[in-house]
């Protein structure tokens, strides 16, 4: 080959790979996507300083500049209806009390709160399969998805989450909700098996009204999440694992009409302790900072 | 030639790969996107001055054994108030007189009762070259051509004794001669003994309580809720409040919320707290905290005319602190008990919490039939002690009458505010809320 023709070749492949990082540079909406807000180096800066207060990062960052919105949401009363229309057609007996309303059967009390909150207790439980301690945490999951099914009780957008073990050997298997494929870690199911029996079903669902695309801002960079969540913690004795670092969105659980919620960076700890930080503000999510009257 | 160009291209090709690439790798981002933080400027009322923040809870006008009393909204009360405050503002230590002074024969006209207390000397507003202290009673003696002024100190049996300079001796002398005192409730000041001449009980009675002598007759109230800019107190509690969600509550109120501090929006008024900030002190001395409590309020929805800054505390708790400052509206004398009392709770890292109801008389109903006095204040005061017995049982304790006052407390009226006259009478620490005239206790319709 003349170096003429090979000079040509690479003229042409630099040319296009020129037009290729021009267009994700500068193309509005495709830049924004592709554009870091965490550089390779203040990624590095941030794994040393988790390293140095003992917290270890097993999960990987999202470094692309991000934006989002509020999502406007309400209790999830249809879902609600579903159920204890359900509870009805079986004759519970409704009794009212403090705030709370219980619909009882025989075996099943469901407890439903002023909130959405909706508990169903199974006494004396479920029997979901035996020997459930043996099995695989995927096997344990496909048994309870067909209890829920069978049950009627698979709210729209269900997600798995994570399965979690307590001290006295009971299971509880978590799920959230998506919308738009972001999760809204405020709604929550989770199933708790006592004995290989289904003991109690906690449903805490919520119905997206809308995003407020209006107030669209770009989110914090994940690195300053974690830096919060350090700064906050302090530096661990013992080793602790940065097991997942997502964005969705969550709040308190109001009981209220309708309200929004803020996106935020989920951080997950040894695979079972939750962290919530505010992706527009930074600040670590607390359960309620509702005005109350003063005494 | 062509080889040339073809090489200064493939090199100039290089160079423009290798710098886009360390754009896109170090996230330079395009000029377009970069967003400075743009922080609003929003105008606010100006807060007062400290010499403005306070004024009299009451002005007693001596008239023989009675006295007139003057209140916040009532004519005369500002004038009164702002002659002594002048007064004292241009008055030096150098004044100051012995003990002998006033003499025995020297008569009472006025008696200006500071509930909060001002603070005067060290360079403040009030006596700025005494030494500091704080003022709780302000009385002014009169004999032949010459007036003093009597101060007593907080807390303490000591007084100051000020002798006054002719011309504000002619400025209060003119002043007591123009207030109009033509249809005043001519009233006594409550003691023990005259509790148990008019009600055969025995009340120990702590602070000045005035209580009239004859017939009281009250309009009630056409009252309107404070209109607040929303928007604009939105910018004075969030630096951005886009970045604060909205929560709709069941009632039809709206929280904001950043995550950290929280305001509640109501047609009768706004909550807001931020908790974070309740652990820590509250180092700012008194005269300090009474102008931290102006800014606050003037910056967070003005400060109206009828509003009367009415407590100022500190309180403690283990290792936290805070200051508690209550105001309380006013009608022609008569204070507006609100919904919620108009309070700020703050300490050095900032608010804490603060609530504000305002209302404001927008007419008074006039009885087509004739009006009904209130109820004369011994029956009122005995009813009050049988609530209070029934509530308490019998406990044996010493009965203390802390307050006895006619007001007016709010009742919705299918979203029409009324102000229904009352008794407001506080026993032991105990406040019972009588209706004026049937003195009967207030229902669940008022809004307390």
């Amino acid at each position: 080959m003349n170096l003429g023709r090979a000079k040509s070749i690479l003229i042409i492949a630099f040319a296009g790979l020129n037009l290729f990082l021009g267009y994700h540079l500068f193309w509005p909406d495709v830049g924004r996507l592709t554009r870091v807000a965490v550089t390779a180096e203040e990624l590095s800066i941030t794994e040393t300083m988790l390293n140095e207060n003992n917290f270890f990062l097993r999960t990987t960052i999202d470094r692309s500049a991000r934006v989002s919105d509020f999502l406007s949401v309400t209790p999830d009363r249809n879902l609600q209806g579903e159920i204890l229309q359900s509870f009805i057609k079986k004759g519970a007996r409704v009794v009212e009390s403090d705030g709370t309303t219980a619909y009882r059967t025989d075996e099943e009390t469901s407890l439903v709160y002023t909130s959405g909150l909706i508990r169903v207790i199974y006494e004396p439980g479920v029997l979901l399969v035996e020997g459930t301690a043996g099995l695989e945490e995927q096997q344990i999951r496909e048994h309870v998805e067909e209890f829920l099914n069978d049950a009627g009780l698979i709210p729209e957008g269900i997600v798995y989450d994570y399965m979690e073990k307590s001290d006295a050997g009971y299971l509880t298997l978590h799920y959230y909700q998506a919308y738009e494929d972001k999760p809204i870690y405020a709604s929550q199911l989770a199933v708790t098996i006592e004995s290989d029996r289904v003991s109690t079903v906690q449903i805490y669902w919520l119905q997206p009204v809308e995003r407020v695309t209006s107030r669209e801002i770009e989110v914090t960079p994940a690195t300053e999440a974690l830096a919060k969540l350090v700064d906050e913690l302090g530096p661990s004795s013992s080793p602790r694992d940065i097991t997942a670092l997502d964005l969705g969105y969550f709040s308190g659980e109001y009981d209220a009409e309708k309200w929004e919620m803020p996106p935020v960076w989920r951080i997950v700890l040894d695979g079972k302790e939750h962290y919530y930080i505010n992706a527009f503000t930074g600040n670590i999510e607390q359960d309620s900072v509702i005005p109350e009257q003063l005494p | 030639m062509i080889e040339k160009v073809k090489s200064v291209l493939l090199v100039f090709l290089i160079g423009m790969s290798l710098f886009l690439t360390y754009q896109l790798w170090y996230g330079t981002m395009p000029a377009q996107l970069v967003v400075e933080d743009v922080y609003e400027r929003i105008l606010v009322e100006e807060p007062r001055p400290l010499e403005n923040t306070l004024t009299p809870s009451q002005v007693a006008i001596s008239a023989g054994e009675a006295f007139y009393l003057l209140r916040k909204g009532e004519p005369g009360y500002d004038d009164l108030w702002e002659a002594l405050s002048q007064t004292l503002q241009n008055i030096s230590i150098d004044t100051t007189v012995g003990e002998e002074m006033p003499p025995e024969d020297s008569g009472k006209l006025l008696t200006y009762h500071l509930q909060p207390a001002i603070p005067a000397g060290d360079g403040l507003p009030w006596f700025s070259d005494a030494p500091y202290t704080e003022i709780e009673k302000i009385e002014l003696f009169s004999a032949g051509d010459q007036k003093w002024l009597v101060l007593s100190e907080l807390g303490s049996d000591n007084k100051i004794r000020l002798l006054l300079s002719p011309g504000k001796t002619e400025l209060f002398a003119d002043m007591l001669e123009e207030i109009p005192l033509e249809g005043k409730i001519l009233r006594s000041r409550l003691t023990p003994e005259l509790i148990a001449l008019q009600t055969e009980m025995e009340l120990e009675v702590t602070g000045p309580i005035y209580v009239p002598e004859v017939p009281v007759y009250m309009n009630e109230l056409i009252l309107k809720p404070e209109s607040m800019d929303r928007d604009m107190i939105l910018k004075t509690f969030f630096v951005d409040y886009n970045m604060a969600r909205i929560i709709e509550e069941k009632d039809g109120g709206l929280i904001y919320t950043d995550g950290d501090k929280g305001l509640r929006l109501k047609n009768t008024g706004l909550e807001y707290s931020s908790p974070q900030k309740e652990e820590g002190q509250a180092t700012a001395s008194y005269p300090e905290a009474l102008t931290v409590s102006s800014n606050f309020i003037s910056n967070h929805g003005g400060w109206p005319e009828n509003l009367r800054l009415e407590e100022i505390s500190l309180s403690r708790w283990g290792r936290t602190a805070y200051y508690n400052v209550r105001w309380m509206a006013y009608y022609d004398g008569f204070p507006i008990f609100a919904v919620q009392p108009t309070r700020a709770l703050f300490n050095d890292n900032g608010l804490i919490h603060y609530a504000r109801s305002i209302f404001t008389p927008e007419n008074v109903i006039i009885e087509e039939n004739g009006r009904e006095p209130a109820a004369a204040w011994n029956d009122a005061l005995e009813e009050a002690v049988a609530l209070f017995r029934e509530q308490e049982g019998e406990s044996g304790r010493v009965m203390r009458l802390e307050e006895m006052s006619l007001g007016y407390a709010i009742i919705d009226a299918s979203n029409n505010y009324r102000g229904k006259p009352i008794w407001r009478i506080k026993i032991n620490g105990t406040t019972v809320i009588l209706c004026a005239m049937q003195l009967e206790p207030a229902g669940e319709e008022y809004l307390l």
